[in-house]
């Protein structure tokens, strides 16, 4: 709701400026609290644990890996085969 | 009303232990900005064992230290909101990137759940686990809800999320230098796929833009995960379990 009325007002408002910023630069603050409770997990979490980070690790460095090689192909490679003025020359 | 009260409970239950919170976001900050940004050092990752291991040092257990810090827990909500304000100063350069976005969002979203489930399955993980793996990129409310839908386990998915948002921030740039990424849209965007609200939140220490696409994919991410991974569950289950 809040984006939409950004949207269509579109003039800067510095207090919503000021307070949002002030709680987007703490963030990571607000994380803090669920985060640790990662140190205290049932033993039978435990147990699964080394595939439980390697599946992590893995899907998540692919899946960032995956994203990064998507958007390069629809940015980059994409256009220069629609644009005539990009295609190589015949030899 | 009802509501309201709710929300004054887990504030008024904020105690002293706040400060534990308040003082390894204070060193992990300062850690994070000494070292010039080195994402080893994140506030989050500094803070995270910091805090456990005092908490261990004075014997206090989880749900009391979780409980005390109802104040910054609430306030999860508030910045989830003001998350707006960024993003709506790029909503004018959205319409040309909007295909873009699109099939980055549609096909990304479905890649990190299914390569989840598959990775854990290779890796003989127990099924409820997997089940619990599935919405590791989505921001914590939405995967919560996906995981109870899906046979998964609660408790659990909010480790995963968070464990999904800490590998993120630690590889992405590795990853956008090796592929070559340099636009703060487009590493924002990834990061907020990939990493949900940690990654969001590595990405506005980078730049208020790059924030503002993480938001961005995060939130398309969170709405096409629901929508898709549900219905679709059984599919991936019946080929990898």
């Amino acid at each position: 709701m809040l984006l939409g009325v950004l949207t269509v007002y579109d003039r800067p408002l510095e207090f919503l400026d000021k307070t949002s910023n002030l709680l987007i630069q703490n963030l990571s603050l607000m994380f803090i609290p669920p985060s640790v409770g990662a140190f205290f997990l049932s033993a039978q979490i435990y147990q699964q644990f080394p595939s439980l980070l390697s599946t992590i690790l893995l899907s998540t460095v692919g899946g960032i890996l995956f994203l990064a090689l998507l958007v390069k192909l629809l940015l980059y490679k994409a256009p220069r085969f629609k644009s005539p003025a990009n295609r190589p020359k015949d030899q | 009303m009802e509501f309201l009260i709710l929300q004054w409970q887990q504030i008024s239950l904020s105690s002293w232990v706040i400060g534990l919170s308040l003082v390894g976001f204070m060193i992990g900050t300062w850690a994070y900005s000494r070292s010039g940004g080195n994402p080893v050092l994140h506030p989050l990752l500094v803070a995270t064992p910091l805090v456990a291991g005092l908490l261990y040092l004075i014997d206090m257990d989880f749900q009391t230290y979780y409980a005390g810090n109802g104040i910054l827990n609430w306030l999860l909500g508030p910045t989830t909101v003001a998350l707006a304000v960024p993003l709506s100063k790029q909503m004018r350069q959205l319409p040309p990137l909007l295909v873009t976005i699109g099939i980055t969002v549609l096909v990304g979203g479905f890649f990190t759940t299914v390569s989840a489930i598959a990775i854990g399955a290779l890796l003989n993980a127990e099924e409820l686990v997997i089940l619990s793996l599935a919405a590791k990129s989505v921001t914590t409310p939405i995967a919560v809800g996906i995981t109870e839908q899906i046979g998964g386990l609660v408790t659990l998915i909010v480790m995963v999320v968070l464990l999904t948002g800490i590998v993120g921030i630690l590889f992405a740039q590795t990853v956008f230098n090796l592929v070559k990424i340099t636009d703060e849209r487009w590493q924002g965007l990834i990061l907020g796929i990939s990493a949900h609200a940690i990654g969001t939140a590595k990405a506005f220490d980078k730049s208020p833009r790059c924030g503002a696409f993480a938001t961005l994919g995060m939130g398309l991410n969170g709405i096409w995960t629901a929508v898709f991974l549900p219905p679709l569950m059984p599919i991936p289950v019946a080929i990898f379990l």
